[in-house]
C-alpha cells in the first residue's frame, strides 16, 4: 500500500442531458455498464456493493460510499484480477461524481479519484458481491 | 520503504532546469558524487549539493556514503509510481467521460 500514489485526479465535463437523466445513467447498473464498458453489479445504497467486470477479465469491486440523488455518488474500489500466483488486489482508490445543473437541460459532472483509502472491510471488497438480499 | 514522497515535492524538485541536468547526468554517467557532478556540469559543487537535497526529499535521488562523501543515485520509484497512477487514472477516466456523453447526449431525454 505504500509507494507514491500521487494526487487526486479530478475531471469535469458540461453534458447536454439534465442531471436527472445523468444520475440514471450512473445508478441503473445497465446503463452505468454500458458506458463503463463493463458488466456492473450495484446496490444503490450507502454500504451496497458495487462490482465492475472488464472484458479483459479483470475486475473491480468495492463499497457504495454516497447515494445523494441526483447531485453525488461515491464509492471505493480495488482492482481485484486472477493471476498465475492466485489472486491480485490493487489499491484502494475513492472515485465520487458530482453532478450539476448547468442551464437548462445540461450538467457538469465533476469526477475524482483519489488514491489510498484504505478500506477497514477487506473481505466485503473481496466477497462475491451483491447477489441476493 | 520511507513515506511516499508528494506529487508536488516531485514536481517542485522537476522545476528546476538545473536539477533537471543534475538528474540526467545521474542517469546518463551513473551515481556521482556533487564533486565529479560539479566537473560534468556548468555549477559549483555547493549548489549541486543544494540541488542534491531537493532532489533526495522527493525522493528522486538516494545517497550512499563513499568515505566522507556521499555518492547519489537515481531512484525511479516515485515518480513512476506517482505520476504513472495519475496519468493512468485520468486517461481512464477521459476515455469513460467522452462515453457517458456519448450515451446521455444520444438518448433521447424521457418527456
Amino acid at each position: 500500500m505504500e509507494g507514491g500514489r500521487g494526487e487526486p485526479i479530478r475531471r469535469r465535463v458540461t453534458l447536454a442531458a439534465s442531471p436527472l437523466e445523468v444520475w440514471d445513467a450512473l445508478l441503473v447498473p445497465e446503463r452505468l455498464g454500458a458506458w463503463f464498458g463493463a458488466e456492473v453489479e450495484l446496490e444503490p445504497r450507502a454500504g451496497g456493493a458495487i462490482a465492475f467486470r472488464m472484458p479483459d477479465g479483470t475486475a473491480r469491486r468495492g463499497v457504495v460510499e454516497a447515494v445523494d440523488p441526483p447531485r453525488r455518488f461515491a464509492f471505493r474500489w480495488r482492482s481485484v484480477s486472477l493471476g498465475p500466483d492466485g489472486v491480485r488486489v490493487g489499491d484502494v482508490s475513492r472515485v465520487a461524481f458530482e453532478l450539476e445543473l448547468a442551464g437548462a437541460g445540461r450538467t457538469t459532472v465533476t469526477v475524482t479519484e483519489s488514491p489510498g483509502v484504505l478500506a477497514p472491510d477487506t473481505e466485503m471488497l473481496l466477497g462475491s458481491g451483491s447477489g441476493g438480499r | 520503504m520511507s513515506e511516499a514522497p508528494r506529487v508536488d515535492a516531485v514536481f517542485s524538485a522537476l522545476s528546476d532546469g538545473t536539477r533537471r541536468e543534475v538528474l540526467r547526468s545521474l542517469s546518463e554517467d551513473g551515481p556521482s558524487t556533487s564533486t565529479e557532478l560539479a566537473a560534468r556540469l556548468p555549477v559549483s559543487r555547493q549548489a549541486v549539493s543544494k540541488h542534491l537535497e531537493q532532489l533526495e526529499e522527493a525522493g528522486l535521488v538516494q545517497a550512499s556514503a563513499e568515505g566522507r562523501a556521499r555518492r547519489f543515485r537515481v531512484t525511479p520509484g516515485p515518480l513512476t509510481d506517482a505520476m504513472g497512477w495519475m496519468v493512468d487514472v485520468g486517461a481512464e477516466w477521459d476515455q469513460r467521460l467522452e462515453s457517458l456523453r456519448r450515451h446521455v447526449e444520444r438518448r433521447p431525454s424521457p418527456g
